[in-house]
């Protein structure tokens, strides 16, 4: 299986080389980075839209708040970096940022 | 945005892999070590895999903040050579920064922090007076 060499690609490598069945969907969680919890909340509603369950969430040390949305879907790099960017349009005007992307395995 | 990966390994024997910069893999330990009861065990993160990336994400930035050469508030002298690689015409080869037909060693750019107050932010800029800069 070809994965392109940068962090999407590879992080989608490692997580191969982990044992996930490619065949099969899994929980993507999508980082959102946003600057309070006012602009989190009006992000979540926007991104709810395109069928993410979100979750907005303050970290207890570094006290960022970030939303997190979730999608059941195929680990496919093209759909995987065309969700950030939308996810970055959606966010941007509210000075939020897509901030990178999560599997849970094992 | 080349940030670089992670895994983060839990007691249970479950795995968590993702995108981001070492602040995002903190972020998700803590967030899945209170959410489902696990200890993390491990925590490894690997930076931008590749320069070109780096450079890919420096332009990208530049790009997204209205960059342009001679912007009254930009610091950058000179457009990224991401630009270059952001466009299809460049590549890295063997450690160095191939652009049409000519080959950069790597050597030749250097990284330099820089404060944009146009956004408060600070970006780590590959930076080098290259063929195109004039």
């Amino acid at each position: 299986m070809f994965f392109p060499n940068d962090s999407d690609g590879n992080a989608l490598k490692m997580i191969y080389e982990a044992g996930a069945d490619f065949s099969k969907t899994y929980i993507v969680d999508f980082f959102i980075a946003v600057v309070d919890k006012n602009s989190g909340e009006k992000i979540s509603k926007e991104v709810q839209k395109h069928g993410f369950d979100c979750a907005l969430e303050q970290d207890d040390e570094s006290k960022d708040w970030t939303c997190y949305c979730s999608k059941r879907m195929m680990l496919v790099y093209e759909d995987i970096i065309r969700i950030q960017e939308l996810l970055d349009e959606i966010s941007k005007p509210y000075g939020g940022y897509s901030d990178g992307w999560g599997v849970l395995g094992g | 945005m080349g940030n670089g990966y992670y895994k983060i390994d839990f007691q249970s024997g479950n795995w968590y892999i993702g995108k981001g910069n070492t602040t995002r893999m903190n972020n998700s330990a803590n967030r899945l070590a209170k959410t489902y009861g696990d200890k993390v065990l491990n925590k490894t993160h690997f930076p931008a895999s590749n320069t070109a990336e780096s450079f890919k994400g420096e332009a990208k930035l530049m790009r997204d903040n209205g960059w342009y050469k001679g912007h009254p508030k930009s610091y950058n002298k000179i457009k990224s050579p991401g630009y270059r690689l952001l466009n299809g015409k460049g590549g890295l080869v063997g450690g160095a920064l191939k652009f049409f037909n000519m080959v950069f060693p790597i050597e030749l750019f250097q990284m330099r922090t820089i404060y944009d107050p146009c956004t408060g932010k600070l970006y780590l800029i590959h930076y080098t007076q290259s063929p195109w800069s004039a």
